[in-house]
């Protein structure tokens, strides 16, 4: 029925009114002489019924035969549709240009999705789609994925496994990084532990290797902590990689020096500029510098990324000035700066005592502090060994 | 006086359905009766409808050659007439046959 609906809607018919005269005379004439009617209704001895725009031509005659009068309650259908809309020709070439928009937009790739990436930027991952030949504005059955993978494979190292993957008109890609294996140095390689700074010796823990040193001896840089050299019982020697872990006291220092006249870059304004993108097209909308920031937004309908986007460049503009602190501007400033860098330095390390001092002067400040920090100082350092020529017995 | 069925058959249809019921034919397919179907109080399929006979809000009177069936009810409407078929929906209350 929904079929035979769409049918009629596409050739069009008419609905009328018949009234008077004889209405069964009337049915069996149209079916007789083959005209289709169809919803055929009585209300108040008012026929009402629909038929198609060659029946109603011949349904003149019929009327007239069987004494009814009819009259057209409307027309339904493309053809009247069309027809009525005729003069507007703008609308029929919209509606053409929009059928024929979509019927070409749906089978482009609009979007370029990856996830799975985390130490590889999104952005490497695409350009390198992109010199395989997915990019946007491509046709999405013209893509061989299979060779798409295997060469962005290639090209990409970091990147164990990847597939893409053509969801309507948005490309997903999917990577697995490759896992870094932070111990590079072989297992087999003979090395030695070292220190790495001077101290006191307050921890020392070797597991593999000949321990050199004993617990509360101080020690320079370089010195030797645990050696990669053990004496067999048989009086030999072998080589391993020596391994341990040794805590030491050492002295740190840190120094900040804050002048009062200080050189900024200040921000004086700020330009925006936009860039209006469709698919492959950018059309800027006004000039934009190499250098501007650029942050890109895109048009979204119910999750689906469309081919439309805006990206607005900002375009900073700075201004070298001298700017005089007094101070306690100087002092703060300086002290800000001491803590920002103790808090990168002492990180990873414990300090057991510490003393600041800031010195206040005409041309700036200066802040300085000493520790006594607990620190693991223990470097693993290869062992040079060079393989002796075998002497003949003779 | 002879006794007729119904009064209405002659002796060469009481010897076609003889005929019919004897090699267990369908009845519309040999002897020209139409073949109704009725579906709940709310269509109604005749084929084999020749014509209307009565037309109107609350009677629908088809010609089926031997009989004719009137289908009675309200909100009557002809859904399609086409090759034979008549298709007829509304709140349907009797389907009487009468010669």
């Amino acid at each position: 029925m929904l079929l035979l609906n769409f049918f009629r809607f596409i050739f069009g018919y008419i609905s009328f009114a018949a009234s008077g005269g004889f209405p069964e005379r009337f049915i069996n004439l149209c079916r007789l002489r083959g005209i289709n009617l169809w919803n055929l209704k009585s209300e108040n001895s008012v026929i009402y019924a629909c038929t198609d725009c060659a029946g109603y031509k011949k349904i003149r005659s019929v009327a007239k035969k069987s004494g009814m009068r009819v009259r057209i309650k409307q027309k339904h259908g493309l053809p009247f549709f069309l027809n009525r809309h005729s003069r507007r020709s703008g609308v029929i070439v919209g509606v053409c240009f929009c059928v024929a928009v979509i019927s070409i937009l749906s089978t482009r790739i609009w979007s370029i999705d990856v996830t799975g990436n985390v130490r590889v930027p999104a952005e490497k991952i695409i350009s390198v789609f992109e010199e395989s030949g997915v990019r946007k504005g491509v046709s999405a059955n013209g893509i061989d994925i299979g060779s798409v993978e295997i060469s962005a494979l290639q090209k990409l190292p970091e990147i164990s496994w990847l597939n893409i993957n053509i969801d309507g008109s948005a490309a997903r890609i999917e990577v697995r990084e490759t896992e870094i294996n932070d111990d590079n140095s072989q297992d087999d390689e003979p090395s030695d532990i070292v220190a790495a700074r001077d101290g006191q010796i307050v921890v020392l823990r070797p597991f593999n290797g000949t321990q050199e040193q004993k617990i509360g001896n101080p020690v320079l840089k370089g010195d030797l902590l645990i050696s990669g050299i053990e004496e067999n019982k048989d009086l030999t020697v072998s080589f391993c990689r020596a391994s341990g872990y040794v805590v030491a006291r050492t002295n740190r220092s840190v120094n900040v020096e804050q002048k009062c006249k200080l050189n900024v870059s200040k921000a004086v304004s700020n330009k925006d500029t936009y860039i209006l993108d469709f698919l492959i097209f950018s059309i800027p909308l006004g000039k934009i510098s190499g250098n501007a920031y650029r942050e890109t937004s895109s048009l979204f309908i119910n999750g689906v990324t469309l081919p439309v986007s805006v990206t607005r460049c900002t375009e900073t503009l700075n201004e070298e000035t001298t700017v005089n602190l007094n101070e306690n501007q100087a002092n703060m400033l300086a002290t800000l700066r001491f803590f920002e860098k103790c808090t990168t330095e002492f990180r990873y390390l414990k300090t057991e005592n510490s003393s600041i001092t800031a010195v206040k002067n005409k041309s700036g400040c200066m802040v300085s502090g000493d520790f006594v920090c607990l620190e693991n100082i223990g470097k693993e350092v290869p062992m040079d060994i060079e393989e002796m020529p075998k002497v003949s017995e003779e | 006086m002879r006794k007729r069925n119904c009064n209405t058959s002659s002796r060469g249809e009481r010897i076609l359905d003889s005929i019919i019921r004897s090699l267990d034919l369908p009845q519309d397919a040999v002897s020209g009766y139409a073949h109704i179907e009725i579906s709940g109080n709310r269509e109604v399929i005749v084929e084999g409808c020749q014509g209307v006979l009565e037309y109107g809000e609350s009677v629908i009177a088809l010609n089926t050659g031997r009989l004719t069936v009137r289908i009675c009810g309200c909100d009557l409407t002809i859904i399609s007439m086409q090759n034979g078929q008549a298709i007829i929906k509304g709140i349907i209350t009797g389907v009487d046959y009468c010669n």
